[in-house]
């Protein structure tokens, strides 16, 4: 056990957001010179916990001490108390070097002159005094993501931060990457520093922490040093149970004829050697962690972005690489994972958006057809019980579960063969959720290929036939039957397989 | 209708827009015709020659250049783009033109001045799809470009137009209406169904509204984007031909600054800069409305200056209007 005062500690901490109870009676110690871990599902209240120790969110109830006094942490006060949080995204001025962003803001002489010569200076002192370096002087957009990290980590040094937060630093880099931040934090610790660890890693939190927090349902369910325990129990911990509820069996699957192959897709700093299958009939989960190349993969399947090499070959057809029209017209139609920025015309109306694939598939037609595209949209709003007003209603004004369905809907009318969902549920309450399950069941049963990608481990359990596992751009684990579980598909994605030169995307 | 296909599901999330946005539309829709009105009638009572049959048909000949052309920019406007370069390919429209015409038939110098002006739209569109470079900056280095081009070509010398046919597209008249005046309506029509009947516009509508998401419809946006410049293309060196067959020569310095009164007209039309939106007869109206403001300048004795003055506070008003339209929306 560690002795003495902790130089940051959360005690009885609550916070309650409308609907949940997002932290409960939570009291967590910061040992100095240690790196903490917090590790947890999505919505365990980790980031809850990050945030109101970064003085972005206030508790409801309960103290934050640094070094044993009660402070209130303010979005302006944080820094005042050496507390330094390093987001997931990066949020530097990438026109600018690394020695202006360190030092934005506070440049070391007064007046309205800036002294480079010494700015450098002050920098390289800083840098000596950690032991690691970066590039000064050239932009920091041409820093790979890791040099970037670090010059955020100098950024906080540069104000004397004593704790840094760190959001995910690693969830978007590749082997060497994640390898040169990991010996940088250690750096930190060695000088002093204290490091609050925020990872979905868990093999990487073993290497890394020297006190791991699972937190589970805004609670803390246990406190680990990394040698008393190992990723299964901590997978385990999380999860809170061995198995998942959520386990529906498949009743007795038979997929049909071979529609679709993918062999040997890579694309450069995305994904490599993805191989797989699709077959008539079936509902076809693809999943991993952040960073992990999903989405990717499945853009380049529909054909928004190119792949570097490999083929893909849709009931013998192989679609031109990058060229969307090329993929919808062999039959390849995507359901965005962003409804707003990229599946939907929000001014334009319920109709207008159910018949636009139609309306661009259908070659000769040249003057529009009002009637037959009202008649359309109400065929499926009918369908898939869109819940608007009238088929003119714009898009803006429904709820995101009806928009996900005109998303999904408008592709019924021009019958594609294979039907890609990128995250379908997103925001999107449970009921519709159940309704949009039901709807891709009709897709695949009417004899099409759903490739279904999402985050969510629990829905592609319940919804999908078989699962691929992708993990550092690799497809690592396929399931399917009674090894498709909440569990293994938890266990297969955090599994470490970083490769070389498999660099971040 | 019964009563029951009128109910609405009370789980519906449907916003009913309120009062003052339905004012705000209704402003921005209207606006531009109640502007007309209003002027038209303020100019009858104020100005005697005004309501002459002569002084109607020489305000709607006088909007039928940048009329035909902002038709075309309309297009533009609507699916997200921008054009500059109508101005300078305008002279060298009309430039190309006359100096053709003393070396091929009347037919084919038209055709070949009105195709360079498709192929200028064609290379501004391709830049700007392809090479991802902003419409402002592509056409602004294309007005610079084609006005060279013009002048390299004339010599910064006018060309005189001989031809009487060639003559009779400017400065003709069909049963007492001008030719451009029947141009103007002719290409009216046409680009009124275009943009409201068929599948093109449609498209047109749709890449402006989201240009990502009608890519992942299947909607080809990059040729869509194009054709629109192709557009202002042709009509601007069109327009350019009608304007030197109506003065007898053909040169290189006409229309500067002329882009600005095409976006001017199809601005105060209510086409919003941010696409997705606009319609053919408000553009129609707000070359009409332009028209007539330098017309009652004119007869009312009023300095030509007080025109750029109203000109742009009226811009301003009708832009602002949209914007305030678009943030209220934007923040239900």
């Amino acid at each position: 056990m560690v002795t003495g005062i902790p130089v940051l500690a959360a005690r009885g901490v609550y916070k309650r957001f409308p609907g949940s109870l997002a932290l409960s009676d939570v009291t967590v110690e910061f040992p100095v010179g240690n790196v903490t871990a917090l590790v947890g599902e999505n919505g365990a209240g980790k980031s809850t916990l990050m945030r109101i120790l970064a003085g972005l969110d206030r508790p409801d109830s309960g103290i934050v001490e640094r070094a044993g006094v009660a402070v209130d942490l303010t979005e302006t006060a944080t820094l005042n108390h050496g507390i330094a949080l390093i987001p997931q995204e990066i949020n530097l001025a990438l026109a600018l070097t690394a020695t202006e962003n360190i030092l934005i803001n506070h440049e070391p002489n007064a007046g309205l002159l800036v002294n480079s010569q010494k700015e450098r200076e002050t920098v390289k002192t800083l840098m000596e005094r950690v032991g690691f370096s970066v590039p000064l002087d050239i932009p920091t957009r041409h820093l790979d993501v890791a040099q970037q990290r670090i010059v955020e980590i100098l950024r906080a040094l540069s104000r004397d931060a004593d704790i840094i937060i760190m959001d995910e630093a690693t969830a978007s880099l590749g082997f060497e990457a994640a390898r040169t931040l990991r010996v940088t934090t250690r750096a930190l610790v060695a000088t002093g520093k204290t490091v609050i660890y925020v990872s979905h890693y868990l093999d990487e939190v073993l290497a890394i922490a020297d006190q791991i927090i699972v937190l589970r349902d805004g609670q803390v369910v246990a406190i680990r040093t990394p040698s008393e325990t190992d990723s299964a129990e901590l997978t385990e911990l999380m999860l809170g149970r061995p198995l998942s509820k959520f386990i529906t069996k498949k009743k007795n699957f038979h997929p049909g004829k071979q529609i679709a192959k993918v062999s040997n897709l890579s694309k450069t700093r995305c994904y490599s050697n993805v191989n797989f299958e699709l077959r008539c009939g079936e509902i076809v989960g693809i999943t991993g962690l952040v960073g992990s190349g999903v989405s990717h993969v499945v853009r380049s399947l529909a054909g928004v972005n190119r792949s570097d090499s490999g083929h893909i070959l849709v009931d013998g057809i192989a679609p031109k690489n990058g060229s969307l029209k090329a993929h919808i017209d062999a039959g390849v139609a995507l359901v965005p994972g962003d409804r707003k920025a990229e599946g939907l015309l929000l001014e334009k109306s319920v109709s207008w958006n159910i018949s636009l694939p139609s309306i661009a598939m259908t070659r000769p037609r040249v003057i529009i057809n009002l009637t037959w595209m009202h008649t359309t949209a109400q065929t499926v709003m009918t369908r898939l019980k869109i819940k608007a007003p009238h088929p003119a209603t714009l898009v803006r004004n429904l709820s995101g579960g009806n928009q996900q369905k005109i998303v999904i809907g408008r592709w019924l009318m021009s019958d594609p063969k294979i039907l890609i969902l990128d995250e379908p549920t997103r925001g999107i309450d449970v009921g519709a959720k159940e309704e949009i399950f039901g709807v891709i069941r009709t897709f695949a049963e009417e004899g099409k290929v759903v490739l279904y990608a999402s985050s969510e481990f629990a829905e592609i359990a319940t919804v999908c036939d078989r699962v691929l596992v992708m993990s550092h751009g690799h497809i690592i684990a396929q399931l399917q039957g009674d090894d498709m579980n909440e569990h293994n598909i938890l266990l297969a994605a955090y599994e470490q397989k970083r490769i070389e030169n498999a660099d971040e995307c | 209708m019964n009563a029951k296909s009128t109910h609405l599901d009370s789980d519906t999330v449907y916003i009913n827009s309120n009062q003052s946005n339905r004012i705000a539309v209704i402003l921005r829709n209207y606006a531009v015709v109640a502007a007309v009105v209003i002027l038209f009638i303020v100019l009858a009572i104020t100005s005697p020659g005004f309501l002459s049959i002569e002084n109607i048909l020489n305000i709607i000949r006088q909007a039928s250049i940048v009329a035909i052309i902002a038709f075309a920019m309309t297009f533009v406007f609507i699916a997200g783009g921008f054009d500059l370069s109508v101005g300078s390919v305008f002279a060298l429209g009309g430039a190309l033109a006359a100096g053709l015409s003393h070396v091929f038939t009347v037919p084919i110098a038209m055709l070949i001045a009105v195709l360079a002006g498709g192929l200028v739209g064609f290379i501004n569109g391709t830049i700007i799809t392809k090479l991802g470079i902003n419409a402002f900056v592509t056409t602004l280095a294309s007005l610079q470009i084609v006005r060279g081009l013009a002048l390299l070509y004339t010599d910064a010398a006018p060309i005189r137009v001989p031809d009487p046919a060639f003559r009779w597209l400017g400065a003709g008249n069909i049963a007492g209406v001008p030719v451009p005046v029947i141009l103007m309506i002719t290409i009216f029509s046409f680009a009124w169904f275009v943009l409201s009947k068929t599948k093109y516009g449609r498209f047109v509508y749709s890449t402006g509204s989201n240009s990502i998401a009608s890519k992942i419809a299947g909607v080809r946006v990059d040729r869509i984007v194009v054709s629109t410049y192709v557009l202002t293309g042709l009509m601007a060196a069109f327009a350019g031909l009608i304007f030197a067959a109506r003065i007898g020569v053909g040169a290189a310095d006409v229309g500067q600054g002329l882009e600005l009164s095409v976006i001017a007209a199809v601005l105060v039309g209510g086409t919003s800069l941010a696409g997705g939106e606009g319609s053919m007869w408000r553009t129609a109206a707000g070359a009409v409305f332009f028209a007539l403001l330098a017309n009652g300048f004119n007869l009312l004795n009023v300095p030509s200056f007080w025109q750029n003055v109203a000109s742009g506070v009226i811009i301003l008003v009708m832009v602002a209007v949209d914007s305030y339209n678009r943030k209220r929306r934007d923040s239900a």
